[in-house]
């Protein structure tokens, strides 16, 4: 009934019961059981035992990286000239190496690198890749054709011989580990790319986008608010997987010999020293192999469990 | 157009909207091959208060209309008037300002919430955006938005997939009703739901429009919704207006061939009226608007224009896209949308239109 012309006023509401608003927010919660998304993904996620295991895997290894002082036996670096090649005993689980070195102790503190690698390059990648990806498949025009063929670059090079020229290009002089952070990390950005500018194109059409921008929100906040958090999901199951390729990567390029510096407990450099006497001495190449193997199978069983559980068709 | 473009209640007014989007070929080097005439010369006149109706089938450039009158699509050309402002070419600060005057609510309930986001969020997102939160009284105001469109100001912290599709529609409209705006554009607002639950968002926007007298859009392809809420009635084909007028005058009496298809689509609940009606069954889909059938754009799907060549003079007749004689003026001159006997508030855009009781 009121005069279109009248300025709008406050709105006519029935009066709320005082209080009745303050009790609502905690009181909902208590009536039923909120259920976010992510709510949603870890009840899938823990039905699913593999992915469990591979969580399983991965929080011992962060474990045993963090608190190696106290799980190894001796130190890694104490020699025992006349104890050396010693095969695994209950007096050195893992055996000895060509320093009589206690092998167990050595695999203990290889966890260190494989995880700071794994961790560090893999964000560095994560950043760089979903960075470039938001504002490829957002903006889209030129600046994505730009990208994208920039991507394809990256694409076109053999991983492993990228990372040489990069650590090779940084020179000796520079820290090997950040080196390698560097080298894989850089690299690894255009599958994270790719992958987020495609989820970034599919829910940039969604309709709460275009509510968004109805609503006057800017870029900055449709890209934070309403398209990153809803496109993130595919780059979360491709970064836990990746995290065990980089992992793979490094023990690979130590093995190489463009890893971290020799004499460093490494698992990939283990593998590469031991690999000589791998008839007569197997537990050298076996046991930093088999953590290479776990620790892979790991994040790939979590990435797996991850995909399966956030697959919006099973939702 | 009516006579009510110079009327100064207009609120909204849209002249010759053209929207075209390119058609091209190639990833690097882009050339174009073709034009998609979505919206093609479309002028309406909304006052305040009023409610206007926009039918079409889909994909005749009612929604893409829409989001050209919100700039949410640049428009190719052609000019917007709010409130007598030409919005147009407005910049990013006025635009801004403009958006707390129109708002939209969308078809689909499932896609037009963000699902990361709790209700409360959701509806308190456009009172951040214009730094006016606090000054409503930010949360027991967003408490009295979601209570006055029927929901539990309670459930504030759930999220979108709590809800049914009725409940969700009503989220989108508590936040489409948060700035409080002169004119909401509903595209839609209830094709994606169920019949019951249709007349509850119909009614609660019919009531939302008399609390706080709102100027409705109100685009869909349901005529029956159509007709019970709107005053007004403009029928969209192929991205033209074919028809205006005012709601009973357009039911009673249509005089675009393609408003009397249409209408004669709506069934009618009484088995002996039903049976001896008279039928109008149109032919054929709506053809590309990447091509578009020269002269009248409904001449390949037109009852009328075979009529009307079956009494004319051989000469003045020709074959139409369909394969079928035209008269020669349906493929060569546009019908303009203009007086066709019923008065200038009842405009038609055919060259032989005349009144058929269908319904």
């Amino acid at each position: 009934m009121s005069d279109a012309a009248v300025q709008p006023g406050p709105f006519v509401v029935e009066p709320v019961t005082p209080g009745g608003l303050d009790a609502g927010v905690g009181g909902a919660a208590a009536e039923l059981p909120m259920m976010t998304l992510w709510g949603d993904v870890w009840r899938r996620l823990r039905r699913n035992k593999l992915a469990i295991l591979g969580s399983a895997i991965i929080l011992g290894l962060v474990l045993t990286a963090a608190l190696a002082p106290l799980i190894a036996p001796y130190s890694p670096d104490a020699q025992n000239l006349s104890n050396f090649l010693a095969p695994p005993s209950l007096r050195h689980w893992f055996g000895t190496d060509n320093l009589g070195r206690d092998y167990f102790s050595r695999v203990v503190y290889g966890s260190r690198v494989s995880i700071s690698i794994g961790i560090v390059a893999t964000f560095i990648s994560v950043a760089i890749g979903m960075s470039l990806g938001a504002v490829s498949g957002y903006f889209g025009g030129k600046i994505d054709a730009v990208v994208m063929r920039v991507a394809d670059v990256f694409f076109s090079f053999p991983f492993i011989v990228g990372a040489i020229i990069i650590i090779t290009a940084l020179g000796p002089s520079f820290p090997r580990l950040l080196a390698l952070f560097i080298a894989i990390g850089v690299l690894g950005w255009a599958t994270v790319g790719r992958i987020f500018r495609s989820s970034v194109l599919q829910v940039r059409q969604a309709d709460y986008v275009e509510a968004a921008r109805a609503l006057g929100a800017g870029h900055f906040r449709i890209l934070t608010r309403h398209v990153v958090p809803n496109a993130i999901a595919p780059v979360m199951v491709y970064s836990t997987i990746y995290t065990g390729l980089v992992i793979l990567t490094e023990a690979a390029l130590s093995f190489l010999g463009f890893g971290v510096a020799s004499g460093t407990p490494a698992w990939g450099l283990m593998v590469a020293d031991g690999k000589s006497s791998l008839t007569s001495q197997p537990w050298l190449v076996l046991f930093p192999g088999l953590a290479i193997v776990l620790t892979v199978l790991g994040f790939i069983f979590l990435g797996d469990g991850l995909r399966d559980s956030m697959d919006p068709r099973l939702r | 157009m009516p006579a009510s473009d110079a009327d100064s209640a207009e609120l909204l007014s849209v002249r010759h909207l053209v929207k075209h989007f390119p058609v091209t070929q190639g990833i690097v080097f882009k050339r174009q091959v073709g034009t998609v005439s979505a919206v093609e010369d479309v002028s309406l006149s909304i006052r305040k208060g009023e409610t206007l109706g926009l039918v079409g089938e889909s994909g005749c450039g009612k929604s893409t209309a829409a989001r050209c009158i919100l700039r949410l699509l640049e428009p190719t050309s052609g000019s917007l008037l709010f409130e007598g402002e030409d919005f147009t070419r407005a910049g990013r600060g006025r635009m801004q300002e403009l958006r707390r005057e129109m708002q939209i609510i969308f078809q689909d309930p499932f896609s037009s919430l963000n699902p990361r986001m709790t209700v409360r969020s959701i509806v308190s997102e456009p009172l951040i955006i214009h730094g006016i939160y606090e000054r409503e009284g930010g949360i027991s105001y967003v408490g009295d938005l979601l209570e006055r469109v029927g929901l539990n100001p309670e459930h504030g912290n759930r999220y979108p997939h709590e809800f049914s599709g009725g409940q969700r529609q009503r989220i989108g409209v508590a936040r489409a009703l948060a700035l409080r705006p002169k004119l909401i554009i509903c595209d839609e607002p209830v094709s994606a739901l169920d019949v019951s639950v249709q007349a509850q968002i119909v009614n609660l926007l019919e009531d939302l429009q008399d609390e706080f007298a709102l100027t409705y859009l109100f685009i869909a392809h349901d005529l029956s919704i159509v007709r019970h809420i709107s005053d007004r009635v403009a029928v969209m084909y192929l991205g033209k207006i074919v028809e205006v007028g005012d709601r009973t005058d357009l039911y009673e009496r249509p005089l675009h061939p393609y408003t009397q298809g249409l209408l004669s689509a709506i069934p009618v609940p009484d088995p002996n009226k039903e049976r001896g009606r008279e039928r109008v069954i149109l032919r054929g889909d709506v053809p590309s608007p990447l091509n578009p059938p020269s002269g009248c754009r409904f001449h390949p799907r037109c009852f009328r224009a075979e009529e009307v060549a079956r009494t004319q003079a051989v000469d003045t007749v020709g074959v139409g896209r369909s394969g079928r004689l035209v008269p020669r003026i349906c493929t060569e001159e546009e019908p303009a949308l203009v007086e066709r006997g019923l008065g200038p508030l009842h405009p038609a855009a055919c060259h032989f239109a005349v009144v058929k009781d269908v319904v």
